[in-house]
């Protein structure tokens, strides 16, 4: 049953196949390095007290991180890379404005000290 | 044949409208929202200074949002540019607090030490008035002592010439006068009314100005002494008693 033009026909569905794979970029590996990445990130932001300065984007990244681990389980490798990915910014997004709600509640006491001393000086 | 055919023509045209679909993807919102804040944050000067990595992490990411080829990858890259810039806005706020922080930490530290100086001045100023009050307090006393020693000295009746044993008063004086070089001293000479008004004036100014050579010859400047004789003219007593023409006969001193 193979003619000539069956053959040609296979190859040809093949290729298509082929392209619409490597557009679509399903075949790529299972990104454990970017999760484990963002898990330490998602770590280090609880490190430092996201809970208490950025509970919103701790929140996000967590969710993401989890979103990303049971899409990798499903062989969904492509969308568990962009929700690794974006889980690491939301970790770094939550470090830094815990840093910032640091550093500005520290200002204000400092403000507040030398307003003290001030007063105590007059 | 037929289906032959018609594959022929699908394959290119399905390759074709991948690709330009690639190309034509249109924007998301959420990727324009994120270019806007990143136009926004970039031309922040303090994120410049405090966040120049995470801006430039956030405009790689955008770069690659907008020339990502699935509509997945550009909103995810929109996403993570999004979050990279409110990193950087973050990032910068930490830096400039962290600086704020710094800066009053120094004007504090101002504060104490223009304080302790205050202080220091003010117990300086307290105790500097203190000494002055103290020396002049000396000053007055040695002046107090060479007027009182000047009250007993005692020229021989008719001469310039002091009665032997009553030159403590000049030694005094001298000795004033070394410790206090500023000052000054006027020597006046006073005389009763015995003898003539002409004669007395004589006298006065002699015995003044013995006194003044005293003082020059223990090397006391000669600008700084003033002798000048006032004969019987001007009495603090009554002549008519021996005990009042005795206080008549004096050496005053005004010191300046």
């Amino acid at each position: 049953m193979f003619t000539k033009k069956n053959t040609a026909s296979l190859i040809k569905t093949t290729a298509l196949s082929a392209a619409v794979l490597v557009l679509t970029g399903c075949g790529i590996a299972a990104p454990k390095a970017e999760i484990a990445y963002a898990e330490a990130t998602l770590q280090s932001a609880r490190n430092i007290g996201a809970n208490e300065y950025a509970p919103v984007e701790l929140e996000r990244a967590k969710n993401k991180l989890q979103q990303a681990k049971s899409e990798m389980k499903e062989g969904k490798n492509e969308d568990a890379l962009r929700l690794a990915k974006e889980s690491t910014a939301d970790g770094n997004l939550a470090q830094a404005k815990t840093e910032a709600g640091k550093a500005s509640a520290s200002e204000k006491q400092m403000q507040q000290s030398l307003e003290m001393l001030k007063s105590q000086l007059k | 044949m037929n289906t032959m055919t018609v594959k022929k023509l699908l394959i290119p045209a399905i390759i074709t409208t991948l690709a330009v679909g690639c190309a034509e993807l249109q924007k998301p919102k959420s990727l324009l929202e994120a270019q806007q804040a990143y136009k926004a944050a970039a031309s922040n000067p303090a994120i410049q200074r405090y966040a120049a990595d995470e801006l430039s992490k956030a405009n790689t990411t955008l770069l690659d949002a907008a020339a990502a080829e699935s509509v997945e990858d550009m909103t995810s890259l929109a996403y993570i540019g999004n979050a990279q810039v409110e990193t950087a806005v973050n990032t910068a706020a930490a830096g400039q607090s962290r600086q704020n922080s710094i800066n009053l930490m120094s004007k504090k530290e101002q504060l104490i030490t223009d304080s302790l100086n205050l202080k220091k001045d003010a117990a300086k100023n307290q105790l500097d008035a203190a000494q002055n009050r103290l020396l002049k307090m000396q000053l007055l006393e040695a002046e107090r002592e060479i007027l009182l020693a000047f009250g007993n000295i005692e020229f021989v009746t008719g001469t310039a010439d002091l009665v032997p044993g009553a030159s403590t008063g000049i030694d005094l004086l001298a000795s004033y006068m070394e410790k206090y070089p500023d000052k000054k001293v006027t020597l006046e000479g006073h005389t009763d009314n015995t003898g003539s008004a002409e004669r007395n004036m004589e006298l006065s100014q002699k015995r003044a100005d013995y006194i003044r050579n005293v003082l020059i010859s223990k090397g006391i400047a000669a600008g700084r002494i003033t002798a000048i004789g006032y004969g019987q003219s001007q009495p603090v007593a009554s002549n008519s008693s021996q005990a009042g023409r005795q206080k008549n006969r004096r050496i005053d001193i005004k010191f300046n």
